[in-house]
């Protein structure tokens, strides 16, 4: 997890500092929410901790499934969320934040991203598979555990 | 508010942060906010006068600096005057007038 006590107060004082170059192309709330984002990418790149940032192409993934329904995500149970967001690569754990904590519309996250809508919906997709898939991974070492 | 599972787990992480880190986090900002202030007023009051000081520190004369037309509102030449309490004149026989009373 990323040190939030200073990290919030760099944030304010860049947004602060930054507020003349608020262009008014998005909302407010969105344009703070880009320069967290990117602030914390940055951070995460200079640190070299990034590893992979989204689940790439499927080619690369070939195993995982066609679509994962909302409700599969939404159904899980607090901690097992905590554990596969935390196993997730942090591009595709913010992304579902964004969608699933932030109820962020498609349109805010692809301004925020600077990518196209139908791109940051196939990424969501691609995470939701991904966080799926770890959470059957988890399950079944619970199972091994307890057998 | 129905909460899903994901704004759930935010708000345990969030109960989980101690409420001086808040604070502190509060007092850095301000703490941060008065320093840009400090040094916007440091550059406000003496970058304007650097040229000045360089132009004399090569033996030229002091240009010669115009009145400072910054003034607080009330000092303002155009702001009403407003009389103070003891300067009010009180007409005799007025109801504000104590000898009236008496």
């Amino acid at each position: 997890m990323l040190p939030s006590l200073p990290f919030t107060q760099e944030i304010f004082l860049k947004i602060f500092l930054n507020l003349s170059k608020f262009g008014e192309k998005a909302q407010f709330s969105t344009w703070v929410y880009s320069i967290t984002y990117n602030f914390c990418i940055d951070f995460i790149r200079r640190n070299k901790k990034l590893g992979e940032l989204f689940t790439d192409d499927l080619e690369r993934a070939p195993d995982l499934p066609d679509d994962v329904h909302d409700e599969a995500l939404l159904q899980m149970e607090v901690n097992t969320l905590r554990q596969v967001l935390n196993d997730l690569p942090i591009g595709d754990r913010m992304i579902l934040l964004m969608k699933y904590q932030d109820d962020l519309p498609i349109r805010d996250i692809a301004l925020m991203l600077e990518k196209s809508e139908s791109a940051i919906k196939m990424q969501i997709m691609r995470a939701k598979a991904k966080a799926q898939k770890i959470r059957e991974v988890l399950e079944r070492n619970e199972t091994v555990k307890r057998a | 508010m129905i909460m899903n599972n994901f704004q759930r787990l935010l708000e345990e992480e969030g109960r989980r942060m101690p409420a001086e880190d808040s604070e502190k986090i509060l007092n850095n900002i301000w703490g941060a906010l008065g320093f840009i202030r400090m040094m916007g007023e440091v550059v406000d009051i003496y970058v304007s006068r650097v040229g000045g000081v360089m132009i004399m520190a090569t033996g030229g004369d002091m240009p010669a600096m115009g009145p400072d037309t910054r003034q607080t509102p009330s000092r303002h030449k155009d702001s009403p005057e407003f009389p103070r309490p003891d300067q009010r004149s009180i007409k005799p026989g007025a109801p504000d007038d104590p000898d009236r009373r008496a």
